[in-house]
């Protein structure tokens, strides 16, 4: 009942080795091509909201799966360093500007 | 005031445009992948802490209780939610800078003001750990997948490779004649037909 239905592909290099299932291989082309266009595009290209968010995303999901933390006090240091990140990039930086501005009147 | 001065120009953000037709006048709304990995993997944590509880308990198959995952992830939404109606609030009270502050967010490198985030998850942990009860067994808790690898790689290495998958297949032993043909690396490619394992 068990047929064999699954082609694995290996690669070998020396001592490294690569398995990759058939679909992936091919696949690989095609997911090649945002960060193709996001490379050599034009700059249009990469203020394209889109381009962007598949990137982001695509290695948000990557970073989410390869990383693990391993108790959580180590989560809550990491936390509480974000914390004061943001505290910093807001109050500290000029990329977010104080929330104060001259009132505008209407002409009249 | 810092000025930051380098521009990085790599997709480390997440873009939503503001106008409802995708337009670009509006600018964006910016969120940093830094404000998506690091909760996220927190809220990871908080799955696995769950699970590892279902096994202790014996009942890990499907459909555990999740109360841990279920704060965790509440949390960061809610923190998010927050930090979006902070800027709507502050940015109706001034008018004169919303376009000048969204052209800002949509030329730089940086990302959207992400502070309620944090304190949001670190605040669902300890209230969901002390609700239960559980708040030293949870804070002392370890992921113990790391720990039968390291002793077994000190113990024994062989046992350790043995144990990495999937398995290659055999080596080829490249002929050690001493000559420069030996060290070119060797490209194999096979391909090998398995069973498909067990639905999962």
């Amino acid at each position: 009942m068990a047929r064999a239905v699954a082609h694995q592909i290996y690669l070998t290099i020396d001592m490294h080795t690569l398995s990759l299932r058939m679909p992936s291989l091919l696949l690989i082309p095609c997911g090649a091509i945002p960060s193709l266009i996001y490379s050599f595009g034009p700059s249009q290209a990469r203020k394209s909201a889109l381009v962007t968010d598949v990137l982001a995303l695509s290695l948000a999901f990557n970073a989410l799966s390869l990383l693990t933390l391993d108790s959580f006090k180590t989560g809550c240091i990491l936390l509480s360093g974000l914390f004061l990140y943001d505290v910093w990039w807001v109050f500290g930086t000029e990329v977010v500007r104080p929330f104060i501005a001259p009132r505008r009147f209407a002409p009249g | 005031m810092v000025k930051v001065a380098t521009n990085l120009d790599v997709p480390i953000k997440i873009l939503w445009s503001k106008s409802l037709t995708f337009a670009t006048e509006n600018g964006f709304t910016m969120l940093g992948l830094g404000d998506i990995v690091v909760p996220g993997m927190f809220v990871a944590l908080a799955l696995r802490y769950d699970q590892h509880r279902a096994e202790v308990r014996g009942d890990a198959h499907k459909g555990f209780a999740k109360p841990y995952f279920y704060a965790a992830l509440s949390a960061y939404f809610l923190g998010l939610c927050t930090t979006m109606i902070v800027m709507h609030t502050f940015r109706a009270a001034q008018p004169a800078l919303l376009y000048l502050r969204c052209v800002r967010y949509h030329n730089f490198p940086g990302h959207g003001p992400d502070i309620p985030d944090s304190p949001a998850c670190i605040l669902s942990f300890v209230i969901t750990a002390t609700i239960r009860g559980e708040r030293g067994e949870a804070w002392n808790w370890h992921d113990g997948e790391a720990e039968p690898e390291a002793t077994a790689a000190v113990t024994d290495a062989r046992a350790n490779s043995a144990r990495s998958s999937p398995r290659p297949p055999q080596q080829p032993v490249a002929p050690s004649n001493g000559g420069l043909l030996s060290r070119i690396p060797r490209i194999r490619w096979e391909t090998r037909v398995q069973p498909r394992s067990t639905p999962s």
